[in-house]
Formats: C-alpha cells, structure tokens, sequence
C-alpha cells in the first residue's frame, strides 16, 4: 500500500481506520475513553446509517411514494401498512398504547407462523430424513465413489444425533431415563452424547476463534500496510 | 282477620300468634297479653277495674273472674274492716291524707288493702275470723286457712292471698304516698329509723348521695328498677304488711316484702310456667334470699318462719286445690317451676336440680326449634335468655328481645394481638442465617493493595503481543507456511456450481454480515465474487441487515479495485436494497421478489434492467449466494428461500463461527446448501483451486501462524492448569498428612 495514488478521501479514511482500530486494540489495557469514544461512534453511525436504510429503502418507496405518487390500486394497498404503521406509533405513548396492542398481535402471529412453517419444512423434515437416509447403501453407491467411508460417516452422525439427542432427556417417568437408577447400557449412551455436544461446542469454539483470529489478521495487516509506507514513502 | 303488628320488626302477624312469624319476638306483652300494644305504657298501672272490664269481655278466665268478683270487697266492707291506725281513727300506724290516697291510691288498691285487712285481722284473732267469714271465700281456701291456724301466723296470712293477687294486671310503681313526715309522727323512733330505709315509703332526700343510704335500701331500689314489671307487687305486699302488723317494724316489712314478692312472683311465674320450659327453683332461691335477711333481724320482733310453700305437705293440706294451683303446685323439694322472676339471681340457681317441665302438646309446637332439640339443658337456655334481659321500655321484662342498635355499633375491645412470631425452630435458624446474608450485603470487605495492573490483564497484553508478534513477523519476513493441499468438499462443490453457471446468469447475492466480520467474511467472499464477476454475472445484491447497502458497495469496491474489474452499478450489479422484516419479509420477498422491492428510493423502478426483466420469481435467479457470519441467519435463508429456489443451487459464503451450525444443510441428501466456502480457509482453497492468489492467501501464512500460536497457548495454558491444579491437590494433601 503506497499513498502515491491515493486520494484524500482515502487518505482520511485509512488514517480513521487505522486511528479507531488503535483504539479498538487499547481495550486490551483495559476500558479506557477512546475504546468508549470508538465503539460510541461505531454505533451511532451504524444507527444513523441504519435510519437512513430505512427511510430511503423502506418507508419511502415502499409507503409514502405509492401512498401520495403511486396509482390508485397502489395508495389502496399503502393505507393498510400506513393506518398500522400509525396505530403501532402508539405503543411508544403509555396512556394509548393499547391501540398498537392489535398491531402488534398481527405481526407477532405473522412472524410465529413463518417461522415455525419454515422451520418445519425447510429444517426439521429435511435433517430428519437425511438422519434416516444416512445408512441407505444404494444411495452411497450411487452418489458416492467411497461409499464405504460414507456408510461409516453417515453411521456416526446417526449415532452421534440419537445419543446426543438420549443425552438431552431427563424423563422422570421411564425407570432407564432417570439419572439415580440409569442402567450401565444407558449410562454409556448418554455418556457418548456428552461427549458428542463437547465437541459441537468445541468445533464452535473453534469457528469463533478462528474468526476472532482472521478479523485480527486482516486488522493487523492493514496496519502494516497503513504504516509501512509511511516510512518507505515517507 | 285482625293482625298484629310487631313492635320489633313492625311486619304484621295474626292476631293468634304470640310471637313474630317474622322476627319471632313476642307480640303480647308478657304481663298483660290483653293490653293492647300502642298503649301499653299507659295502662301499665291500671287498676284492677280494667281487669274487671276486660273480664267482661270474656278474656279473663273463669278462675279469675270469680276470683275477682267473689274475693273483693266492697267499699263500704272494706272501710268497716280497715283498722284504726290505718284510717287514722286510731291516730296511730301510718297517716295518710284523705286527699292524697283519693288522688293517688287507685280503687283495685284500696280494696285489695281492705281485703288484706281482713285477712290479718282474720289471722290475729280466730274468733272474729268465725263472726266475720268471708261469704264469697271458696271452701278450699277456708281449709287451709282453719289447717293453719296455731300455725305460723305468717304463713297463714299469706296463703289465702294467692288465689287473689293470681293473674294481677300490670301496676305502675308507684310511690308510697306516706310522706317521711307523716308516718314519722305517730311511729315509734325505732320504726322511723327502719322506716328511712324502705324504698316503697319515700324517696331519698336530695342531699343524702347514694352512698351514704343503707345497703339494704340500695338492694330494694335495685330490685325496683330491674323489675318494674313486679314493683307493683312488692307495693302491695308492703301495704299489706303495715296494715296487718303495725307493730312490725319497717326492717321487718321488708323482710315481709320481701317473701311476699317472692311468694306472689312465684305464683304469677306459675300460670306462665305452662308457656316456659325452664325448671327453676324459685322457692329454694327466695328462701335463701329472705333467710339472709331474717338473720339479721331479731327473732323477738320477726320469728325466722318457714317459706310459704317449704314443703309438698303443707300444700297437700287443701284438698279442693283447683286444677290451674295444682298446675303450679310444688314438685318435692324442688320447689315451684315457674319462670324466673326478676329479683331472682342467676349464679345461685346454678347449683339446684332442675327438674324438666311437662309442656302442653299446642305448646310444645310453638317452642323454639333450639329448645326441642336440646330439652335436656333447659338451664342452659335459661341462662342465655336471662343474659338477654330487657331491663327499661315497653318491653321490659322480656327475653330474648333484638337489640334496638345493631351490634356492629357496640364498641368493642380488639382482641389481643401478640407481636411474637409463632415459627418452628427450623424456620427461626433459616431465618437468622437469612439476616446474616442480608447484613453482610451492606458491609464492604477490606479492599486489598490496589495493583495498578492486574495479573489476567498482563496475561491478556502478553497473549495479545505474542499474536501481534507472531503476525507481524510472519508477513514482515514472508514467511510461507504452505497452502492447503486438499481443499474442503464443500468448497470444491461451490466452484463446480460456479463453474458450471452460464456467463451472464443473473446471481442474488445476499450479504447479510455485520461490519465487524468484514475483514472475514471479504476473504472469503471477494474470491467467490471475483469469480461471479469473471463469469460475468449481473449480480442483484441485498440484505436483511441495515448496513448491509454500505457492504455491498465497500464490497464491489473492494472487488473492482483489488482485482481489476469494473463492475458498475445498475449495469452489472444492482442493490435492491435492505429487506425489512427479518424472516418474515425474507419470505415476502422469497415469494414475490418484484412486489417486495417495487421501486428504489429515487422513485425509479428498480426492475428496469434489461437482464432483470425475466426475473419474476426467485427461482429465476441462476444462483444464490448468501454470505453471512450468523447461522441464524444462514438458517432462514434456507428455510424460508431455499424451498421456493426450485433446485436451483444455494451456495454459503460463511464466517468459520458459523460453519459448524451450517454444515448439517450441507450434509443432507439431497442437499439443502450446494456449496460453503468458510473463512479464511476457504478462500485460500478457492484461490488455489482457480489459480488466483487474492486476500486469502495473502493472508493464509499470519493466519496459520497465529492459529498455530493460539494453540501452543491454549495447549499451554491447559498443562498450566492442569499442573496447578495437581500441585494444589498434592499440597493440600500433604497438609492434610501434618495435620
């Protein structure tokens, strides 16, 4: 990185960034003012470029150009979003916000109903019935040049999802599944589940850390590339 | 049908009923049934001619009528029978005024003091009783009056007065109308000294207090007003006391008052004895109450007598006792049973037995329910009747009245409420432990040195610095750490998919991270769109995150500048825009693309690109990437979109933290996401499987040298650990073994 074909816009720009990623990395003395001042203004100008999206991206083509420019089927469809949108205004004012109760109710209902919709058909019924085709042979042989390596994978994931999902019950009701009078064959399977989620949360331990450790390099190389020049340019 | 109305409740009832159907308060009066209700008051104290009128109508029974009309004399008879010292012929006994006793003295009290007259004048002396016989006197009264004689003059006298005063009306009490100054004039010294105490003779002087007046004239004046019903008979037992013995003195009246109104009360609680259910002892009471009083007397002047009616023999000694006597007869030696009288005292009769009344059957069925059931305690009802006394009114005299003020009104004094806890000893040692906790909350523990750096924050600089170190190093001296030799599955299958897209295809990219992935998640990312831009790709870009516009155009930016192309907005590329609503309007928008975002915020419709205009649906894409860091994220787009892509593939640009939650949609067969690429590792395998080195693998060598780095340390950290840990154990036991 060099500052010979660099505008000023850039200039600026790196010099902030190198400024508030210095000021990021102070916090490993402790919080001190400019991690505070840096993460103040990281959220301020997220927020304000948030409002902005909204407006500009949401409430104003999507609103108020149909409700007040927009034909007359298009300001029929707008005023039902606008007379909800004003009712739900009036949750913010604690003597009427009763009035948004309705409002809210709608897009509570609405959302609970995608959601578990879509969780049911677009995760649960699929993992199950990957989970039951994980020891289909034919399946292995046809897609699958090693389909022995595949058998034995689909095998442990099998095994790994039913005594993960063994690990998980505490029924009171059922003799095997209470943890004072579990037998030796269960106590094995629940034993293998704890250590199937130990390594889940492990291998997301380890995504984050790996993530963690990617964000620093690139942070650290910007640095490099920001200071080095400065010297070699200078 | 006449009605009476009730004097409690004010509802009317049949004139039959002798309590309220309603309230069930009595609805005649308890001394005179027949006087009428609205002028009770003013007939209380009504002479004996009203009884005579009332006999006339046919209310009074038989026996009394003719006791009324045969045993009273008549004026003339009565003024020839009456003493001397009693007219004031004589000059001696009491003085009355001619004008006084015509005013005051009522005619049914004349006569009857005449015919009191007669009988103790018939008492004292025999032969005169036989000159002068009464004519109208029954043969069954004249047998008791000759069995008696020789007898106690005292009882004779008053035997033959029962049958007279049987059924008397109700007497206003009346005071005597002897002055103190004429009956002091004619008496002797120690007789007017006796005589200051009677009640029934005059008031007490004004300036003499209550006090100073003897207790035995405070004990009649009480009685007085606590039964004004029978005050009326204590006045004539006096008057007939003084007219048959004037020499007795006023002490001895009283004692004769006394037993005489206990005698008559009796009697008059007899006839109502056949209403009442109660057993009581009133002779054993009156008894005891006049052998108090007869104590203090001296026998020369008054001779301790028997009662009346001491014992069944005497009574038996009359053999034409009439029917309605024999009713209220005495049943051994439990005396008369008869209604408590007023004077009588409830803590004495506690202790005699009570013997069970037999009740008419017409007047079982009127007795309360409560006294049906439990016969066997009458004494007990009688105790709570007694309490009920009413003492002052119209009703007075009577039981069981409502109280004229509700009882809410009473004051009452609040039941004691005691300030000490009643808990276990179990819940008193929680409780002091629980104090303990909450006063130790309030005191602050002695602060230690103050460090100006605390040992975790020299371990985080130094972790920090080692990293630093390590990275800096790394690419200050290019050093080369290798490349990964065999590049993940996933991401193998995400540049088949690319490979396999024709140029030009519309993509949907979806950049749905936050700022601080970016350094991340552009590794990643700017391989994959270096590669939709190599094949030409006419990219639409959106974001269900708010910031995600600014990505986008640092994104393309980045992209264009990095790796030389020239990709330009509304040309190659277009940013739909934020989609609001999170999962719900990314089904919106899944469902209707074009209706969701209809038009930029310039007003111009967005789908105006030639290479947009057949896309109509989401499946019209050739392919969707979705890049985030948030597996939530990834989830919904999987969820909510994947289903409406129609087979068309899915590929996953992820943040390494984000993977393992991905993969099972990877996994699955068929597969729900075609392709990953994760992280920095993923990139640097997509370059070097396509064979352009980019920001991947430019940082691939810091980025394997810091994890490498990360693990010494945590590897070492974890042996620290374990070591300390050991060490603690060994210590401890080994102090465990000196001790």
């Amino acid at each position: 990185m060099t500052f010979s074909g660099v505008n000023l816009g850039e200039l600026i720009g790196a010099f902030l960034g190198f400024f508030f990623t210095v000021a990021i990395f102070s916090y490993i003395l402790g919080d001190n003012f400019l991690f505070r001042i840096t993460i103040s203004i990281f959220i301020g100008v997220a927020a304000g470029y948030a409002a902005i999206v909204a407006v500009y991206n949401v409430i104003w083509p999507q609103l108020i150009f149909p409700l007040f420019f927009g034909s007359q089927s298009e300001k029929i469809l707008a005023t039902i979003p606008f007379i909800l949108g004003v009712f739900l205004i009036f949750k913010v004012i604690p003597r009427y916000s009763s009035l948004g109760n309705p409002v809210m109710a709608y897009l509570v209902g609405v959302g609970a109903a995608v959601i578990i919709s879509g969780a049911v058909m677009g995760t649960i019924f699929p993992q199950v019935s990957a989970s039951i085709n994980t020891l289909n042979w034919k399946s292995y042989q046809a897609q699958s040049a090693t389909p022995v390596w595949n058998f034995i994978q689909g095998a442990l994931i099998l095994i790994s999802t039913i005594t993960t999902m063994v690990y998980f019950q505490f029924f009171t009701g059922f003799k095997d599944f209470r943890l004072d009078k579990r037998s030796a064959i269960f106590s094995g399977i629940v034993w293998i589940g704890k250590i199937i989620v130990a390594v889940t949360f492990g291998a997301i331990f380890a995504g984050v850390l790996i993530a963690f450790i990617t964000a620093l390099v690139e942070r650290m190389q910007f640095i490099i590339d920001f200071i080095i020049p400065l010297f070699i340019t200078g | 049908m006449a009605e009476i109305r009730c004097p409690m409740c004010g509802k009317p009832n049949p004139s039959e009923r002798e309590t309220c159907q309603y309230c069930q308060a009595r609805l005649k009066s308890m001394v005179d049934p027949q006087l009428p209700e609205n002028n009770a008051d003013e007939q209380i104290g009504q002479s004996f001619h009203d009884a005579d009128r009332e006999a006339e109508e046919g209310s009074v029974p038989d026996w009394l009528k003719s006791i009324r009309e045969g045993d009273f004399l008549s004026e003339s008879e009565e003024e020839e029978a009456l003493p001397a010292w009693i007219t004031g012929e004589g000059g001696g006994g009491f003085e009355e005024p001619e004008e006084a006793e015509k005013i005051e003295v009522p005619d049914w009290l004349h006569n009857l003091r005449q015919e009191g007259e007669k009988v103790q004048t018939s008492a004292l002396s025999p032969d005169k009783l036989d000159a002068h016989p009464i004519d109208d006197e029954p043969e069954w009264l004249r047998k008791i009056r000759l069995g008696q004689q020789g007898d106690d003059i005292e009882t004779d006298r008053l035997r033959p007065v029962i049958p007279e005063r049987a059924a008397p009306p109700p007497v206003e009490v009346q005071p005597s109308p002897v002055t103190e100054e004429e009956s002091s004039q004619d008496i002797p010294d120690w007789v007017a000294e006796l005589s200051g105490k009677s009640v029934f003779t005059s008031e007490p002087p004004p300036d003499v207090s209550e006090k100073e007046l003897p207790e035995e004239k405070l004990r009649f004046e009480h009685k007085e007003e606590d039964g004004s019903l029978l005050a009326w008979l204590s006045t004539l037992e006096d008057e007939d006391t003084i007219q048959a013995e004037p020499i007795l003195s006023e002490k001895a009246k009283e004692i004769e008052a006394v037993d005489d109104e206990s005698l008559f009360s009796s009697e008059l609680s007899g006839l109502f004895d056949e209403v009442d259910t109660f057993d009581f002892d009133f002779e054993e009471e009156t008894s005891s109450e006049a052998a108090v009083i007869q104590e203090e007397l001296p026998e020369d002047i008054f001779p301790k007598t028997a009662s009346p009616f001491t014992s069944e023999e005497e009574l038996e000694q009359g053999d034409n006792i009439p029917d309605w006597l024999e009713g209220i007869s005495i049943t051994g030696e439990e005396g008369i049973e008869t209604e408590a009288p007023v004077e009588t005292e409830p803590e004495s009769e506690a202790d005699t037995e009570i013997t069970s009344a037999v009740v008419p059957e017409w007047l079982e069925a009127y007795r309360p329910a409560e006294t049906v059931e439990k016969p066997a305690k009458p004494e007990l009802i009688f105790k709570a009747e007694k309490k009920k006394l009413e003492g002052a009114g119209p009703l007075a005299g009577l039981y069981s009245v409502l109280p004229a003020e509700p009882d809410i009104a009473k004051s009452r004094k609040p039941s004691a409420i005691t300030d000490v806890l009643e808990i276990t000893e179990k819940q008193r040692h929680q409780t002091s432990v629980f104090e303990e906790l909450l006063s130790g909350e309030g005191v602050s523990g002695i602060p230690g040195e103050k460090q100006i750096i605390a040992p975790q924050n020299i371990i985080r600089i130094v972790l920090f610095l080692i990293l630093c170190i390590t990275i800096i190093g790394v690419r200050l001296f290019g050093i080369n750490l290798g490349i990964i030799s065999t590049p993940p599955s996933e991401t193998l299958d995400a540049i088949n998919i690319l490979n396999a897209m024709s140029h030009g295809s519309p993509v949907l990219l979806a950049v749905d991270y936050q700022p601080g992935y970016t350094g991340e998640m552009e590794t990643a990312l700017s391989v994959v769109l270096d590669e939709l831009m190599v094949k030409g790709a006419s990219l639409a870009m959106v974001s269900t995150n708010p910031t995600g516009p600014a990505q986008i155009e640092r994104l393309i930016s980045q992209v264009n500048k990095n790796l030389g192309h020239q990709y330009l907005e509304n040309e190659q590329y277009i940013t739909l825009g934020y989609i609001a609503g999170g999962t719900t309007g990314l089904n919106g928008f899944a469902n209707q693309p074009r209706r969701f975002f209809n038009q930029g915020a310039d007003g111009k419709p967005i789908w105006a690109a030639s290479w947009l205009s057949n896309i109509n649906k989401i499946s019209d894409f050739a392919l969707v990437v979705v890049a985030t860091d948030d597996p939530d994220t990834a989830r919904a787009w999987v969820e909510q979109v994947q289903p409406s892509l129609e087979n068309k593939p899915m590929i996953m640009v992820l943040s390494a933290q984000a993977e393992p939650m991905v993969r099972p949609y990877y996994e699955t067969i068929p597969k729900q996401v075609s392709g990953m690429v994760t992280g920095i590792m993923g990139g640097a395998a997509f370059e070097k499987i396509i064979n352009r080195p980019g920001v991947a693998t430019k940082h691939w060598s810091p980025f394997n040298a810091a994890v490498m780095i990360a693990i010494l340390l945590i590897v070492i950290g974890s042996g620290y650990s374990i070591i300390s840990t050991l060490m603690k154990q060994r210590k401890e036991i080994a102090q465990e073994g000196r001790g």
